[in-house]
């Protein structure tokens, strides 16, 4: 009987603890898709999650939060598709990491007093007796906040637009081929900026998650890492929107299991994690161009596409 | 045909790029309604350049653009594509890892936004009937053969209505085969009424195919006439149209001065080659060349040639046997662009890429920037190659002198051993021939190792003759007059 509690636990925590890593990929999925590497993940989850605590806590309004990070993290995102999109220059690397170091240094700084201080509003829990109902797995579902259930409909809903809408076909032409579709009329500039804009959005919220629902509360770096996994996931599903969806629940129980087991395991093998996902999918994306093309690499990622260039 | 109004008219198109370079100076050209009109010139005459402005790529730094009449302008491909202009170009533009109908749904209006893909499917089957133009809808791009590509390009450029279709070079990479289909499927659409624009440098097709010519020389309209007006007799029109592309007489038979035999400067012995995949893309062949004598490899592309030269040139391991050279090898790759030369460096740094270790160019630490630049503009004089200056970025030379530009670099060498990969290949007529003059020089110095697609190249050029098979190389002296017929026989193998 223990073990079960321990399972129930385990993937009611997964649950919790992957939705932020659930937006912040599915964000990622779209920007990468239409050609544009964003490194600046965590930047804008840590600046939706300040953004996020600081709103809720000042009007009480939870939803008011989640906007507000939502503003935060979009608006972070349009620096670096401007970068990345329209200056043309082959800095999105850069552009990306000096996103996440100012939205890290920009919170540290202004977060100081917010520290500590408790917030009161949080966002609804949505109890569903249907999925409460099922037996044995039931109660991973008690509990749960709107934001969990809103983004696995996200999940769905973007992978449906990626892959059976026009939409879809311009925003993987415009990662695969700009040229090609710049040629068939398709504004690439604009799909791109959309794109990006989804990517720091919903960066945003995942972090807002995390102040307001999470941990209903500041500390300073409070992401801990998670927009590295993020775009470590991003490469680990395939840049599908349902792997995501799994990729992301794994990691949130690894999360878990790793407080968890901390008698047995050495915790800090688990911090190691964001960093050693992302070289490895730095190794995976600087590969030979057959093993890209194998793995799903959009070809025209990372590169700035300019019409006039010969 | 020429009673109809003209459905598209360019007035005094200019085009200047990076402020120097003149890709179009005030042309002309008028197209009407059930005509195939051929735009003939040389490399980097400008024809893709005005196909570019008229499809809305570029846009013209002067003239003006009419559709039945009536002043348009371009800002965008989307709006060359609304108004009926549709372009096939000549480095096709799909998206590889999607579908033949995703590639044909992408941008294009009136679909619906939910399953887009099932209306294409439907579609397709019109293109079927209607022009013989039949495809797999999911079937992926990179599945296709290159004809089959051509077939979803113009499909693409149909399905939005094009009535002024522009296809850049459309049969450089087709079999005689698919040129036929192809040239049958055009016929239909010119009998439905649709303008075609035909971009090509091969002078016998034009004569085939199109009701009106005209020819652009160094961005300016050398000559335009209907295809009828030019000699019947075949090879006098072809002669002539040379003359009006590049201004002077082309001789297309090559005189070749006796040279002396000297020694082996490459010895292959019974060599054998690994492919990327592991099995054997050479089988123990033998060969040797002399200095003074042109030896040349020639076969159907991917049976062995390019692992052969690649293991020559050092940049593949050798499995077994042996290959020795004596001195110094100069290359002139098959990729210009990419193995031959550095796109983004200047021409002076391109010129001196493979020997910048020499003192003349460099001392012990820093790059001798004054003698570079001094010698780049020697290659320039030398080798006539059409430049704004020996600062101008590679990239922006056309095909032929950029291939001018990595000849003189690797003639200038005075290496022992020449290794030419396909030297000529999309070449004008102009270039081939200096190409071809440059190598035979050579040979006083060198021994040379051409590799070519083109038979009729090696025919003329080559004192013997290797011909590839799956591997395995048998060998042909010249002089080849009564010897073509096998050598074209060994080279499917039989």
């Amino acid at each position: 009987m223990e073990l079960q509690t321990f399972i129930i636990d385990t993937l009611s925590r997964a649950l919790a603890y992957g939705t932020p890593l659930l937006l912040g990929t599915l964000g990622e999925i779209y920007c990468e898709r239409s050609g544009v590497l964003n490194l600046g993940v965590e930047g804008m989850m840590i600046l939706g999650a300040f953004a996020g605590f600081v709103t809720t806590y000042a009007t009480g309004n939870p939803f008011l939060g989640v906007l507000a990070a939502a503003i935060v993290g979009g608006s972070a995102s349009m620096i670096h598709a401007f970068f990345s999109i329209t200056i043309k220059t082959n800095i999105q690397v850069v552009s990306g990491l000096a996103i996440t170091f100012f939205g890290l240094g920009l919170t540290g700084v202004l977060g100081r007093g917010w520290e500590g201080k408790p917030l009161d509003a949080s966002l609804p829990i949505i109890g569903s007796p249907f999925l409460e109902s099922i037996p044995v797995l039931g109660p991973i579902f008690s509990g749960q906040s709107v934001l969990v259930y809103i983004s696995i409909g996200l999940a769905l809903i973007l992978w449906f637009i990626l892959f059976k809408t026009s939409w879809g076909i311009s925003i993987r032409s415009a990662g695969e081929d700009p040229e090609a579709a710049d040629a068939l009329g398709v504004n690439t500039s604009l799909v791109r900026y959309l794109c990006v804009l989804t990517g720091g959005v919903l960066a945003g919220i995942g972090g807002a998650y995390l102040s307001i629902d999470y941990r209903p509360s500041w500390t300073q770096g409070m992401t801990v890492g998670m927009g590295w996994i993020v775009i470590a996931l991003t490469i680990f599903s395939f840049w599908n929107p349902l792997a995501a969806l799994i990729g992301s629940y794994l990691f949130g129980s690894l999360f878990y299991l790793s407080f968890k087991l901390q008698p047995y395991l050495a915790p800090e093998l688990l911090m190691i994690m964001p960093y050693l996902t992302t070289i490895l999918a730095l190794v995976l994306l600087n590969c030979s161009k057959t093993f890209r093309r194998r793995l799903g690499v959009p070809a025209a990622l990372g590169l700035p596409y300019n019409r006039e260039e010969k | 045909m020429k009673n109809s109004n003209p459905i598209l008219s360019m007035r005094n198109i200019t085009k200047i790029f990076s402020g120097k370079v003149r890709a179009n100076d005030a042309v002309n050209l008028d197209v009407h309604p059930g005509e195939i009109h051929a735009l003939l010139g040389e490399n980097g005459a400008g024809k893709t350049t005005l196909m570019n402005i008229l499809s809305g790529y570029y846009r013209a730094d002067e003239g003006e653009i009419f559709m039945h009449g009536k002043p348009v302008l371009f800002k965008s491909p989307r709006q060359a594509i609304e108004n009926g202009i549709g372009m096939v170009h000549q480095h096709f533009m799909l998206v590889p890892q999607h579908t033949v109908a995703e590639n044909i749904a992408l941008g294009l209006k009136g679909l619906p936004f939910v399953f887009p893909l099932r209306i294409i499917e439907g579609r397709l089957r019109e293109f079927v009937s209607k022009y013989d133009l039949s495809i797999e809808p999911g079937a992926r791009i990179w599945q296709l053969s290159v004809g089959e590509r051509q077939k979803v390009e113009i499909i693409k450029v149909l399905i939005r209505g094009a009535r002024v279709l522009i296809l850049d070079e459309p049969t450089s990479v087709l079999t005689p085969e698919e040129i036929d289909r192809l040239f049958r499927i055009l016929k239909k659409m010119k009998a439905e009424g649709k303008a075609i624009i035909f971009i090509t440098h091969k002078l016998g097709e034009v004569l085939e195919i199109s009701d009106y010519i005209t020819i652009l020389r160094k961005g300016r309209v050398a000559a335009s006439l209907p295809s009828s007006a030019i000699a019947q007799k075949e090879e006098k029109a072809k002669a002539e149209l040379a003359l009006k592309m590049v201004g002077r007489e082309v001789i297309l038979d090559v005189k070749k001065k006796h040279v002396n035999l000297g020694d082996a400067v490459l010895e292959v012995k019974d060599l054998l080659i690994l492919n990327d995949r592991g099995s054997e893309a050479v089988k123990g062949i033998s060969f040797s060349v002399r200095r003074g004598e042109i030896f040349g490899i020639v076969g159907v592309a991917g049976n062995g040639q390019g692992p052969l030269v690649e293991a020559i040139t050092g940049h593949r391991p050798i499995s077994g046997g042996g290959c020795t050279v004596t001195g110094e090898i100069g290359y002139i790759p098959e990729d210009r662009l990419n193995m031959g030369s550095v796109p983004d460096l200047t021409i002076a740094e391109n010129s001196i890429l493979t020997q910048y270790r020499n003192s003349c160019f460099s001392g012990h630490l820093f790059l001798n920037l004054p003698s570079i630049q001094e010698w780049a503009k020697k290659l320039i004089a030398m080798f006539n190659i059409m430049a704004s200056g020996v600062n101008t970025p590679a990239k922006q030379l056309s095909g032929g002198n950029l291939q001018r530009l990595i000849l003189a670099r690797e003639l200038s060498r005075n290496s022992s051993l020449l290794i030419a990969e396909q030297p000529t290949h999309g070449l004008d007529v102009g270039s081939i021939e200096y190409v071809w003059k440059s190598i035979l020089e050579q040979r006083k110095n060198a021994g040379i190792l051409l590799v070519s697609g083109d038979l009729s190249e090696a025919l003329a050029l080559c004192d013997r003759i290797g011909v590839m098979y799956h591997g395995k190389v048998t060998i042909f002296t010249g002089p080849f007059s009564n010897k073509i017929e096998k050598i074209g026989l060994k080279m499917i193998g039989m």
